[in-house]
């Protein structure tokens, strides 16, 4: 572990006490706490709104050893938040583009990139290495598999998650206080939980809650302050206001507990009952619709019916020509007029939320029914979207 | 019985139609959370699992403590407390 005990360190360069001067000034960092800094090593599992401000702040502290863990591309929906990436870097692969700024930022820095999705099988392998964590992932199964990792290594778990105007942080450190299983026992039901994708994200916001997991990091690494560990951090950007709530160990906790049944990783995909990420298939087994292939039947007469499950901003952005906008409650009341269609494909954003629909029409005893894989996102990136006046 | 406020998390609120605080007469913490889901059933799907049990994919908190320990849901409550319901979310 990175701290006031370590072995003593190389001496700063003529030019790292010049990059870090202002650090150098406060007697809290110095000299001794800049050469902790370039001795720690942070991995960031997610280049995204929260990785993103993360990283850049790690890397200008002098963090040396930043790992980047993200196998996604840029989208031109990212940057509106994720301030790593340029309009020139769409279509790359995060990890690498991320890992090109951080290195323009401070050649000093060691950025070693990890462009695969993070899973029960390389997740300990991965971590081992880092002496910190960081969680800015966008997905349960993920967030789940980092605090049980960190756990069972030994390594603090620096989290936070957005959700449109409202941010959430803190610390897990089993060594020292609560896991993310001592605050949410267990994940929300599939789809309770709207993604970003899903339900809007202001930009600004992941750039505080990643500040403030950069900010957790740097006090971590140098052996100072009181760590945000055992207290749940709340930002509630529309009232502008930060909150904090205690919340202690579990003692019955099943990995940081007193009698721990989770000794190895297990698959989080099912156990949160979610597709795996970076998987195409979901769990419902509904047969799903390539976007080309429905873009040809609906040249078809009489064409399929199309339902759009989303909620009405979403759909206000943009929908698919000839769609029905249904919300999820109303669906079971289109049943009876359904039975003369040829066909019915149901959408939503990525393709999760159709599914379940899908599904349940299925369950209602509409047998001739498809979902949009990919959703919304899949067919906007081969097909036009049609927007109301 | 007391007077108390329940603050929501977001999702909820525009899931459900609630608003960001709501305010019940509850003599504990099990009647303050039934009073607030008996307002939407969004909130109570959100809520409770299908057993009536309270999802443990949220915290709730007296006066910013966790709740989950000690009485739990029996924990009595008293005028002016405050209740934060915080839902598990992942976005990043």
């Amino acid at each position: 572990m990175d701290g006031p005990e370590s072995a003593p360190l190389p001496a700063l360069t003529p030019e790292e006490f010049r990059r870090y001067s202002r650090h150098l000034l406060l007697p809290e960092v110095g000299v001794e706490g800049q050469r902790r800094l370039r001795d720690g090593s942070v991995l960031l599992v997610g280049a995204g709104g929260l990785g993103a401000p993360a990283a850049l702040y790690l890397a200008a502290a002098g963090v040396g050893t930043i790992g980047l863990v993200d196998f996604d591309r840029v989208d031109l929906s990212n940057l509106q938040r994720q301030v790593l990436f340029a309009t020139a870097d769409l279509g790359a692969p995060k990890a690498d583009r991320a890992a090109d700024r951080l290195r323009a930022l401070n050649p000093e820095v060691r950025v070693n990139v990890h462009a695969e999705p993070l899973s029960s099988h390389n997740a300990l392998a991965l971590l081992a290495p880092y002496s910190v964590v960081v969680d800015g992932s966008d997905n349960f199964p993920t967030r789940y598999l980092v605090n049980d990792a960190c756990v069972l290594l030994g390594k603090p778990d620096v989290f936070g998650s957005v959700y449109r105007f409202e941010g959430q942080a803190t610390v897990f450190d089993a060594a020292r206080g609560p896991c993310y299983r001592c605050l949410f026992p267990e994940p929300p039901p599939p789809d309770a939980v709207p993604s970003c994708a899903e339900g809007g994200v202001l930009g600004v916001l992941p750039g505080l809650i990643g500040l403030v997991l950069a900010t957790e990091t740097v006090k971590r690494l140098l052996g100072v302050g009181e760590p945000l560990v055992g207290r749940l951090l709340l930002y509630d950007a529309l009232a502008m206001r930060f909150r904090e709530l205690a919340f202690d160990r579990n003692p019955a906790c099943p990995v940081s507990g007193d009698r721990p049944t989770i000794r190895e990783l297990i698959d989080y995909p099912a156990w949160c009952g979610v597709p795996a990420p970076g998987a195409d298939d979901d769990p419902t087994g509904v047969p799903s619709i390539a976007p080309d292939e429905l873009a040809a039947r609906l040249s078809e007469t009489p064409p399929p019916v199309l339902l759009d499950v989303r909620e009405p901003a979403e759909w206000a952005l943009g929908h698919l020509p000839g769609a029905i906008l249904v919300s999820r409650d109303a669906v079971a009341s289109r049943v009876p007029g359904l039975g003369r269609a040829p066909s019915v494909v149901v959408y939503c954003a990525t393709g999760r939320r159709s599914a379940r629909v899908a599904q349940e029409l299925r369950d209602l005893g509409v047998g001739h029914v498809l979902h949009l894989a990919g959703g919304v996102e899949a067919w906007a990136a081969r097909h036009p979207l049609t927007r109301d006046r | 019985m007391a007077k108390v406020t329940v603050s929501l998390p977001l999702p909820w609120r525009s899931d459900g139609g609630l608003p960001k605080t709501v305010e019940v007469d509850a003599d504990d913490l099990a009647t303050a959370l039934e009073r607030v889901a008996s307002r939407s059933p969004h909130v109570r799907r959100a809520m409770y699992r299908v057993d009536g049990q309270l999802r443990e994919s949220i915290g709730v908190f007296v006066n910013d403590r966790d709740a989950r320990g000690g009485d739990g849901l029996r924990h009595r409550l008293r005028d002016g407390d405050g209740i934060v319901v915080v839902a598990a979310s992942a976005g990043g």
